[in-house]
């Protein structure tokens, strides 16, 4: 009998459409402490930078409604640790691994894309340009379509294994973005990275994160996703992965049906650590109740009137 | 570090805004529970979750007999709000043993110096228990806002001497804790000190521990969101960056640190 979760993510073939989001799972280290990390549909790490990125002044969190603002700053250790020391513990798993990609120029993505692609076991590149929380780079690369298609263009061309290009919810038109992008050679996209905000300490008068602003994640951002979601799944051929305060498996649903392949899953994992095998466990069940008997039936399957 | 669901045994308030809450878990942990040692405390309970995040509490005492858990906690919020309602009976999801804990001095028939402030006195009277019954002489200096406001003191009574300082005089010297330690600064007595509390408190302690030659750690409380390095929203400065300018996280390379060894911020 087939399996019911599987899925095809472009090139990729994943045993169920679940895996972390970039940033809430480090490199995946603290959680193959808890967790069997080869159940999982792929595992996407950290934004990696060329240079070991201190990242912002804390506070770096704030909970608010159903959510939080995350103003991280891209901390990691850089180019080379990442690829000595912390993607090779990880390509035994055999699930895909994939490498979000960060940067203060073109001249970086070019440079990280080519080092990480040439890693052995490393399927796909997530190219970051919607990080809300660095000056450069990041979300200027994300915010203008014809930028965004280049950046992509860019790193498809050096890149040894498929792309797919993170957008932002911070742009007016994300479906212009989203088909630049699909122009300009991009295998898939991942949406949404967090939507920015903040937060204020109405005593001291002061923003609560040391950045003044950051990305808001959480079940409180979910509605928004799903739409963002739904209106690229229209415009573009290339896989989506979804993504946006998934904590359930009924989310995951959600957002299959409005178009993504493949889901992730962030800020709950620091809710709940055991939060995907949990997710992944409760899938089958729901597919049963919904009366379908392969997860790729559900993949757009939104009745519209 | 196991996650699961407790029940509470006890909730009892002991200030207007302080209050302790015991829990039983279900199995043992799978490691020791260290003072200093912290619990992610889920606050959302089983249907929804907001608020979204853990709150890291840290020990305030564990007896592995009866794998009973215990925490005083001070409500600020919402989240220490729901757990300030929680009833005898009720389920709680518990997340830890997590991060580094005290050490323990390395030679028996030393004196311990302990210095707490407000609600960083609960992980205190869980250290001056253990220091205590491994044969280390305690001397807690225990620093609250005033008469009404002060907790523990019968326990900490129990495993040493104490002193008290209220910031309005109501109770014990007239003052906060620091100036307390003051006293103690030449005091040749104590060889090892441990200290929590707020901010301020700490870069105080700094300016007067700073240049002191015997050991002093410190436990730090920084917003976090997993508890277990993954979030790195916890990062404090290494004061020597070595090697490769690489920073530190209040969850698994603290909460306690050596006095010295990080930045003192928000």
């Amino acid at each position: 009998m087939s399996n019911p979760l599987a899925v095809q993510l472009g090139s990729l073939s994943l045993q169920n459409p679940v895996m972390p989001a970039s940033g809430c799972f480090g490199y995946g280290q603290e959680f193959a402490r808890l967790y069997d990390l080869s159940q999982l549909g792929a595992i996407v790490v950290k934004a990696t930078t060329p240079q070991p990125t201190q990242g912002n002044p804390t506070p770096r969190v704030a909970e608010t409604p159903a959510g939080m603002l995350n103003a991280i700053g891209l901390q990691n250790p850089g180019l080379e640790v990442v690829c000595q020391q912390l993607l090779p513990p990880l390509v035994p798993l055999g699930i895909p691994i994939i490498v979000n990609i960060a940067g203060a120029s073109i001249a970086d993505y070019i440079e990280v894309a080519q080092v990480v692609s040439q890693v052995p076991g490393i399927a796909a590149l997530e190219l970051n340009i919607s990080c809300p929380n660095v000056k450069q780079g990041g979300l200027a690369f994300g915010a203008d379509p014809d930028t965004a298609a280049t950046v992509t263009r860019e790193v498809k061309a050096v890149s040894a294994v498929p792309v797919f290009v993170k957008l932002s919810p911070n742009v007016t038109d994300i479906v212009a973005i989203a088909t630049a992008v699909e122009a300009a050679g991009a295998d898939g996209l991942s949406l949404i990275n967090t939507l920015l905000g903040m937060a204020i300490d109405i005593r001291r008068r002061q923003p609560i994160l040391g950045n003044i602003v950051g990305g808001l994640s959480g079940p409180a951002v979910k509605p928004v996703a799903l739409r963002l979601v739904h209106q690229v799944y229209q415009a573009v051929s290339i896989p989506i992965i979804g993504m946006g305060g998934i904590t359930c498996a009924e989310d995951v649903i959600e957002f299959m049906l409005a178009g993504a392949r493949a889901i992730a899953v962030g800020t709950a994992n620091f809710v709940d650590p055991y939060i995907l095998p949990k997710i992944i466990a409760d899938l089958p069940p729901l597919l049963t109740e919904l009366g379908v008997s392969s997860i790729t039936e559900l993949i757009g399957g939104l009745k519209l009137a | 570090m196991l996650n699961c669901e407790a029940q509470v045994i006890t909730n009892t308030p002991l200030t207007a805004s302080v209050f302790s809450l015991t829990l039983r878990l279900p199995f043992a942990p799978d490691s020791q529970v260290t003072p200093g040692q912290f619990y992610m405390l889920k606050v959302s309970g089983n249907i929804g979750l907001d608020p979204l995040l853990r709150r890291p509490i840290s020990v305030c005492a564990f007896d592995p007999l009866t794998q009973t858990l215990r925490f005083v906690i001070r409500r600020v919020g919402r989240g220490t709000t729901i757990l300030e309602q929680l009833r005898p009976g009720d389920p709680l999801e518990v997340f830890g043993p997590l991060g580094h804990g005290f050490p323990y001095p390395e030679e028996p028939n030393t004196h311990a110096l302990l210095i707490g402030g407000g609600v960083g006195i609960p992980p205190l009277l869980y250290l001056a228990q253990e220091l205590s019954n491994a044969g280390v002489q305690v001397t807690a200096l225990l620093g609250f806002r005033s008469e009404k406001e002060v907790f523990l003191l019968d326990e900490f009574s129990r495993w040493g001497t104490v002193e008290i300082a209220t910031d309005d005089g109501s109770l014990g010297a007239c003052g906060n804790v620091c100036d307390l330690l003051e006293n103690h600064l030449t005091n040749s007595h104590w060889s090892i000190a441990y200290a929590c509390g707020p901010l301020p408190m700490l870069q105080r302690l700094e300016v007067l521990l700073g240049q002191d030659q015997r050991p002093v750690y410190v436990s730090l409380e920084k917003r976090m969101a997993c508890g277990i390095g993954a979030c790195t929203a916890c990062t404090c400065k290494r004061q020597h960056p070595e090697p490769e300018n690489r920073s530190s996280l209040v969850c698994t390379d603290g909460p306690v640190f050596r006095l010295g060894e990080v930045e003192l911020d928000v």
